[in-house]
């Protein structure tokens, strides 16, 4: 009996993290996000974690394949300063993206199998991390990822403004 | 056997046809179960806020079945790019596409939805993001993937609009399921084809994808005409704004029988969608030429924003070059000199070193389809600029500059309205929910003038000729509201000159000489002058501007008319019947003169008269919102009831926003008998009329803003002069004679 309550109890517990938590991404919406991944927010394979105001996570995991999506955001006291030290991350690889936020910078990470964007929408910095585990992912190859992770951050920055 | 022979005949015929029936309809039935199946899980969690019947309220974009539809019904743009690649390549840089993503709208959006709640957003995106609304994305916990955000006005969204609703505007649209192809009999196929089919069969796509109200400036009043209703502000009806009506009532439109000058019929697509050569392949190109999808107009800001160089140019080029503003310097007068110098370069003059000199400057909108700005004009940033300079081009004296960071002078002359709060706060950030009056509107309507006065002071030393320079300047948007979104570190905005005047006054003798091509005749320069004058309330001014026209041209019926209107604006209701009757003298049968006698003819009993000059000027402009206000009140006067109702009805027809119309049908269904529709116009009648409140919010913004209360005044003047210091005192009571038709104390 006891060990049933206890059961009862992480149950509870761990539905209300993930219900509390699914709503928490004030700057995508599931479905969009997951659609970036190539799979419907209703999937088993689709998950979240860390959603919150300044972190969302999401992730699609298919046998091999992890497809992950991270967002965080974040209100600096010197904004110009934070977008510098992000943008330093790039070096001479980024490439400055036109009409994203005030401005933005985008580079690979992840050995290549992702891309990283880095914005600023007035004082508010955030980072879009767009990376897929597989070598020659055929839904992600190299030009969906820039197109995807540049889809986002206009999502991000469209929600910031 | 042969009946055997004849029930299996029988029953092969209607297997066909069920089979052919099947095939017409099993596209679309293939579409509506998916599509009800969406529907029903959307609709599990949205918020029915407005009713379960009234998913899209405070919008008015409507779909055929009722149902909200999967975003992914709609093929993208690039699925037509296939094929249309110069409709492509122009409609990515153009406003339609870019209608929600850009900055500029996600700003005052997104303080929509954090204020008062995503589902207050369906108003907006009604127009700048249908598919959003239509697939019911527009809720809190949103399960809609929203990759078409980037698309806004997406090309399957204009080209499935099945029909309109009245010219109510906010969306005014039914859309229709999407398709590209009808089949054999014409049932809309849903979806993408193959490309190989469309090509096959040009003309079903044809029938899909086009409609005849798509080049008529109905289609663009479903968006280009907004209110803001009850349900988005908990107030009232408050007239957002009506490109549609400015149109309606220009030149162009050919359907009001009062501009001041008359023009070619042109829709809002003949000057926004001009045909021009292809640079990319089209299928939809007629001789090489294809509707432009840039729709060039005003703004600049998006192109720069995303660098859409091409566009930005264009819309530049656009602004620059359609003849739009003229800008007449038209005269000056001497401090403590009465005499009007004018029109200016028509006639000789003297000045001298030290004279204090006011210049009358005419500002034209000659060949704008509306108003100077239109729409948001809040948020738009058109302006007067005037610079004097001496012989070595020193400024003498600078109005309408811009400042070191980016803002327009204070006391400049500007074209923009300030709508305010009930507070008296000036309305920022485009937080239309709050407006509640408007404190002032700068604006030019289609066809019409403004009249501005800059007073410089010639210094007393000058030698050599000033030079005087009058502009018209655009930048879209204003600093502030560009500050308010990206914080003040952003670049300069473009501002481009639409349209200027200079002219050289020599210290000395001045003498007359050849006009300016770019000028406009010297009697449309009366005219013009004599427009101002009416518009600012100062009726001798305007009757003597308009008689110079008549001297000009004592054949132009229009001349008479004007000195009849301003009479009638004036209340002198005998001096205006005297120039009317010689406008009708010259012009029989002139609608624009019979329009004005009819209210004189009202004026002095002649009821007969009045009716027949209306029904006149009706049957010559049937869509004439005035004359069938007007026919239709002097009906109800004459307890002609039924004609009275037809008229109003008409009248609502043009204009579903009309308040005389309301306000009269209301009374005249209760008097039939018909108290449902009398009810219902009686409350469209209470929430759109003017709310006799207002007024006070904005006397308290023009008390709080005297550089703005300064351009509230119609007969305000510009200059750096000190003002006269001596203390007012009230003038004695004295006895005078009008102008004509009596003496007044």
């Amino acid at each position: 009996m006891r060990h049933l309550r206890l059961a009862f109890f992480v149950f509870v517990a761990f539905l209300s993290a993930t219900c509390h938590a699914d709503s928490l991404c004030p700057w995508i919406n599931k479905a969009t996000a997951f659609g970036v991944l190539g799979v419907s927010e209703e999937s088993p394979m689709a998950s979240v974690s860390e959603l919150s105001a300044t972190v969302c996570n999401f992730t699609y995991r298919d046998g091999n394949i992890t497809r992950e999506l991270r967002i965080t955001v974040e209100q600096a006291k010197d904004p110009e300063q934070a977008f510098n030290a992000y943008k330093a991350h790039c070096g001479k690889d980024g490439n400055s993206l036109r009409a994203i936020g005030n401005e933005a910078v985008m580079c690979a990470t992840n050995k290549g199998q992702g891309e990283q964007v880095f914005s600023r929408v007035r004082d508010n910095v955030f980072t879009i991390t767009l990376t897929t585990s597989a070598g020659n992912d055929p839904t992600m190859p190299r030009d969906v990822l820039i197109e995807k992770a540049g889809l986002v951050a206009e999502q991000v920055s469209g929600n910031l403004f | 056997m042969r009946r055997t022979i004849r029930t299996l005949a029988m029953t092969g015929m209607l297997a066909l046809a069920g089979t052919t029936l099947l095939s017409a309809t099993g596209a679309q039935q293939d579409q509506d179960t998916p599509r009800k199946e969406y529907s029903d899980k959307i609709s599990s969690s949205y918020n029915f806020r407005f009713g379960k019947d009234r998913p899209f309220i405070p919008g008015s974009a409507k779909v055929e079945g009722d149902e909200f539809v999967q975003p992914g019904a709609f093929p993208n743009a690039k699925y037509c790019a296939h094929c249309h690649q110069e409709a492509y390549h122009q409609w990515r840089q153009a406003l339609h596409s870019n209608s929600f993503r850009t900055p500029f709208y996600r700003t005052s959006v997104n303080i929509l939805i954090r204020t008062k709640g995503i589902e207050f957003s369906r108003h907006c995106d009604s127009c700048h993001n249908p598919i959003a609304v239509l697939a019911g994305g527009l809720t809190q916990d949103s399960h809609v993937d929203r990759k078409f955000d980037s698309d806004g006005l997406t090309c399957m969204t204009c080209h499935s609009i099945q029909s309109l609703q009245s010219t109510n505007g906010n969306g005014g649209f039914v859309m229709g399921i999407p398709a590209v192809m009808v089949d054999e009999k014409g049932n809309r196929i849903p979806g993408e084809v193959p490309y190989d089919e469309i090509l096959k069969h040009s003309d079903r796509h044809s029938e899909a994808v086009m409609h005849d109200f798509l080049r008529t400036p109905e289609f663009c009043a479903a968006c280009h005409k907004a209110n803001l209703p009850d349900t988005l502000n908990d107030y009232k009806f408050v007239r957002a704004f009506t490109t549609y009506d400015e149109w309606q009532n220009s030149k162009f439109s050919q359907r009001n029988p009062l501009t001041f000058y008359s023009g070619d019929f042109t829709t809002c697509q003949g000057c926004h969608m001009k045909r021009a050569a292809i640079t990319l392949p089209d299928y939809g190109a007629k001789n090489g030429t294809f509707a432009s999808h840039r729709w060039l107009a005003g703004n600049t800001a998006v192109p720069f924003y995303y660098g859409f160089d091409e566009q930005l140019e264009k819309t530049i080029q656009f602004l620059r070059s359609g003849n739009f503003m003229n800008v007449d310097i038209f005269a000056i007068k001497k401090a403590g000199d009465d005499k009007m110098i004018a029109p200016l370069g028509s006639v000789p003059y003297e000045l001298k070193a030290n004279d204090s000199v006011e210049t009358y400057v005419v500002f034209q909108n000659k060949n704008i389809g509306h108003s100077l700005i239109p729409e948001v004009r809040d948020l738009y940033e058109a302006y007067a600029e005037f610079i004097v300079k001496d012989s070595a081009g020193k400024e003498i004296y600078h109005s309408g500059f811009i400042k070191p960071d980016g803002m327009l002078d204070e006391r400049a002359h500007s074209f923009t309205n300030r709508p305010v709060t009930e507070k008296g706060e000036f309305v920022d950030n485009h937080k239309v929910w709050t407006i509640r009056s408007v404190a002032y509107d700068n604006t030019v309507q289609a066809g019409r003038s403004t009249l501005v006065r800059y007073q410089f002071h010639i210094p007393a030393n000058a030698k050599g000729p000033i030079t005087v320079t009058a502009k018209v300047n655009y930048r879209h948007l204003r600093q502030s509201y560009l500050n308010n979104i990206f914080g003040k570190d952003h670049p300069l905005y473009p501002l481009v000159e639409i349209a200027s005047r200079t002219r050289v006054l020599n210290i000395g003798k001045n003498p007359a000489g050849p006009a300016d091509p770019s000028d406009n005749p010297d009697w449309m320069r009366w005219n013009n002058l004599g427009i101002s004058y009416l518009d600012q309330l100062q009726y001798v001014d305007a009757v003597q501007a308009f008689t110079e026209v008549i001297k000009l041209r004592p054949d132009y019926a229009d001349g008479y008319t004007n000195v009849g209107l301003t009479n009638i604006q004036w209340e002198k209701y005998s001096s205006a019947k005297g120039a009317l009757d010689k406008a009708l003298t010259l012009s029989p049968d002139n609608a624009r003169a019979l329009y004005y006698s009819a209210l004189v003819e009202r004026r002095t009993g002649h009821t007969e008269a009045e009716i027949a000059d209306l029904k006149k000027v009706v049957d010559q402009y049937p869509q004439s919102r005035d004359a069938r206000r007007e026919l239709g009140i002097s009906y109800y006067q004459q307890h002609n009831y039924d004609a009275a109702m037809e008229q109003f009805q008409k009248l609502q027809q043009i204009d579903p926003d009309d308040l005389a119309a309301h306000y009269n049908l209301s009374i005249l269904y209760r008097r039939m008998g018909l108290k449902d529709k009398a009810a219902e116009q009686q409350a469209l009648f209470v929430t759109k009329k003017f709310d006799p409140g207002s007024p006070t919010y904005s006397l308290t913004f023009l008390r709080q803003h005297p550089e703005i209360s300064t351009e509230s005044v119609p007969w305000h003047m510009h200059t750096d002069n000190p003002h006269d210091q001596k203390p007012m005192t009230p003038m004695a009571p004295q006895a005078g004679s009008a102008y004509s038709g009596g003496t007044y104390r």
